[in-house]
């Protein structure tokens, strides 16, 4: 046998999830536990009906920030090469979802027409208290299929990890950040133009 | 059937050519194994060891940055069993094991070390014969790094040709430009030459196909949402060159596809490093610089300068491409309106870009519909402006009769027809050296 030794060197791509462990520390009483989940369940609903005014009106904060990230492949013990791994697939705030929900709903959006139909699942939801009495922490797992023109049928899936405000407006509660690291990193889906 | 594939004196191509496997495989011969491909750009390798992966054709190549500075490409097979050497996009490494055995190469591609080589191979194998293969050329333009597989191509230079004029004040002169990574990446159900032609020189489409984006975003390009109105006569320009590259010019709209928050900033930014550029490089250029570029780099290599998209439509198989999305944009430009730029231009043009998203439907419906047996025979048509093509005396290229033409869909097909008729870099050679007359002759 050889005597070299090999180091293994901590992987540093972990630090991104042990951050966000943070955020989960304390878990929200029961009751805040199902308003989340109806709230949750409303927007899957809406966007799934496509009403994306209704969506933006109900359930978007309009100090909404909107993010979804793609993290290139790196070596887990990459150490040197300091150029950002991420790319913002979205980083949209309440005017930039404005413009793409009147791009989709234009009729002469010729994409849209027939009509796109999804069926989205959201499952594995966790809701924590903030520093905020009035925010929480809200951790959900999304698989949204889509199913386009006879052919084709596209699947997204991710993790979502979203602060929610109280809100005296119908759905009880404003989505005011979502942050999402796209798991897969070439997405097969031909695009991403898809509320998660 | 029309017998040609593409027929040069009538401006038109067999519908087959998006859908063929057979075609296909005749492509990453005869175009993809001599062409010079789009590898990356110095901004994403700028150390010594740092490297990236990415595509030539259906290859994997690592792109590595020397200890002289210079820059090499293998492709990213080990010599031993033909495992992917390097998993990563991209890193810094001093070299490359193989995960199956553990033959390690250093990032000059020489094989270093094999694992219990002395007691096991008996001293047989040469490790000087076992290195990376090495991609026979590589070449940068201002910053950008191209590769090609065939010694016998000419220089990236003369490869580039006309086109160069028009992308030195953007891409050079204007202080430099830098790509920022990594790319978005998708995967659409379309040949890769239907993003490619569509970017070398269609601004038919943008009116009608981007209706509800123009309509919605609020971009410089509004008014012409629904067709409603068309570019006025000389309103930019329409070229293509010798080697299938070309591109289209839509005078001053520096702010490009960007929305109209955006739009103002840009359109001030540019506007003042115009003025300074007037007197460094003259009127005529500096115009050039603010003005809105759209192009491919013969054959899968995009842009659109001033938007800041810079695309790659690497090909998987005659109906799959895999799409790379960058983010093109001055050296000089303010942090915070890079930022915005950066972000803005994957908004549009990006996976998630709605944009993007107009035009694939386009690409993919265009792919889709060649597979009929009776469609697949018919000839496509891109005779718009054929007769008013024309060599000027200071525009170099042949230039279109008006921005809004197909003379850069004609340049690129006549060049892929040559490559694919043709046995050598000699044959294409000689069958274009009357390539403007080829085109300028062309009628219905």
């Amino acid at each position: 046998m050889s005597e070299k030794t090999v180091k293994i060197k901590e992987p540093l791509v972990t630090k991104r999830a042990q951050d966000l462990q943070a955020l989960f520390a304390q878990p929200a009483s029961e009751e805040t536990y199902h308003a989340v989940e109806k709230f949750l369940y409303k927007e899957a609903r809406l966007l799934d009906s496509k009403m994306f005014r209704t969506w933006l009106q109900d359930v978007v904060a309009e100090d909404v920030r909107y993010i979804v990230t793609s993290t290139e492949l790196r070596a887990n013990n990459e150490r040197r090469y300091d150029l950002p791994d991420q790319v913002y697939l979205f980083d949209d705030d309440f005017r930039q979802l404005s413009i793409r929900v009147e791009h989709d709903l234009d009729p002469q959006n010729w994409r849209s027409s027939p009509q796109e139909v999804y069926c989205r699942f959201v499952t594995n939801i966790e809701v924590f208290e903030t520093d905020d009495p009035q925010e929480f922490t809200v951790r959900s797992n999304c698989l949204l299929i889509r199913s386009r023109r006879s052919y084709q049928t596209d699947q997204f899936f991710c993790t979502r990890v979203d602060v929610l405000r109280q809100d005296a407006g119908p759905s009880g509660f404003k989505l005011k950040s979502r942050t999402i690291d796209y798991p897969e990193r070439c997405v097969s889906g031909h695009n991403m133009l898809v509320y998660l | 059937m029309e017998d040609k594939l593409i027929n040069i004196a009538q401006g038109k191509q067999r519908h087959e050519m998006h859908a063929s496997e057979a075609i296909f495989e005749q492509e990453m011969d005869k175009v993809f194994g001599r062409c010079w491909l789009f590898l990356t750009h110095e901004s994403l390798i700028p150390n010594f060891g740092d490297y990236v992966v990415t595509r030539m054709g259906t290859d994997e190549v690592i792109v590595s940055r020397q200890r002289d500075g210079s820059i090499k490409a293998f492709l990213n097979t080990c010599r031993h069993r033909g495992a992917q050497l390097c998993p990563n996009e991209a890193g810094n490494a001093r070299g490359f094991v193989c995960a199956y055995h553990g033959w390690a190469y250093g990032s000059n591609g020489d094989l270093q070390s094999v694992p219990f080589d002395e007691q096991l191979y008996d001293g047989l194998l040469d490790k000087c014969k076992n290195s990376l293969h090495e991609v026979a050329k590589i070449d940068s333009f201002y910053g950008f790094i191209y590769g090609c597989f065939d010694q016998d191509a000419p220089s990236l230079s003369d490869y580039l040709g006309d086109v160069k004029w028009y992308l030195e004040p953007y891409m050079d002169l204007s202080g430099g430009v830098e790509l920022i990574g990594p790319p978005g990446r998708c995967l659409i159900a379309a040949n890769w030459k239907t993003p490619s032609e569509n970017f070398v020189g269609d601004a038919y489409h943008v009116g009608w196909t981007h209706s509800s984006a123009l309509r919605s975003g609020g971009s410089i390009f509004s008014p012409l949402a629904g067709n409603s109105v068309l570019p006025p006569e000389g309103a930019g320009l329409q070229i293509t060159s010798k080697h299938g590259s070309g591109l289209g010019v839509l005078w001053d709209a520096y702010a490009g596809v960007h929305d109209g928050e955006l739009a103002n900033e840009l359109m001030a930014f540019g506007l003042a490093k115009e003025q300074r550029l007037i007197k460094e490089i003259g009127a005529e250029r500096a115009r050039i610089y603010r003005s809105h570029l759209n192009g491919t780099i013969f054959p899968n290599n995009s842009f659109l300068t001033c938007s800041g998209i810079f695309k790659a439509w690497q090909p998987r198989s005659a109906n799959s491409t895999e799409v790379f999305s960058w983010v093109m944009v001055e050296k000089d430009m303010p942090s915070d309106l890079k930022e915005a730029f950066t972000k803005s231009v994957h908004r549009t043009f990006g996976v998630a870009g709605y944009w993007e998203s107009d035009d694939n439907d386009n690409m993919e419906s265009e792919t889709y519909m060649a597979k009929g047996h009776q469609a697949k025979k018919k000839m496509l048509n891109s005779q718009m402006g054929i007769s008013g093509d024309r060599i000027d005396p200071v525009l170099p290229g042949v230039v279109g009769k008006s921005a809004i033409g197909e003379t850069s869909y004609r340049g690129y097909y006549r060049f892929y027809g040559d490559l694919m008729n043709s046995d050598s870099w000699a044959e294409v050679s000689a069958k274009g050296d009357n390539w403007q007359d080829q085109l300028i002759k062309a009628t219905v």
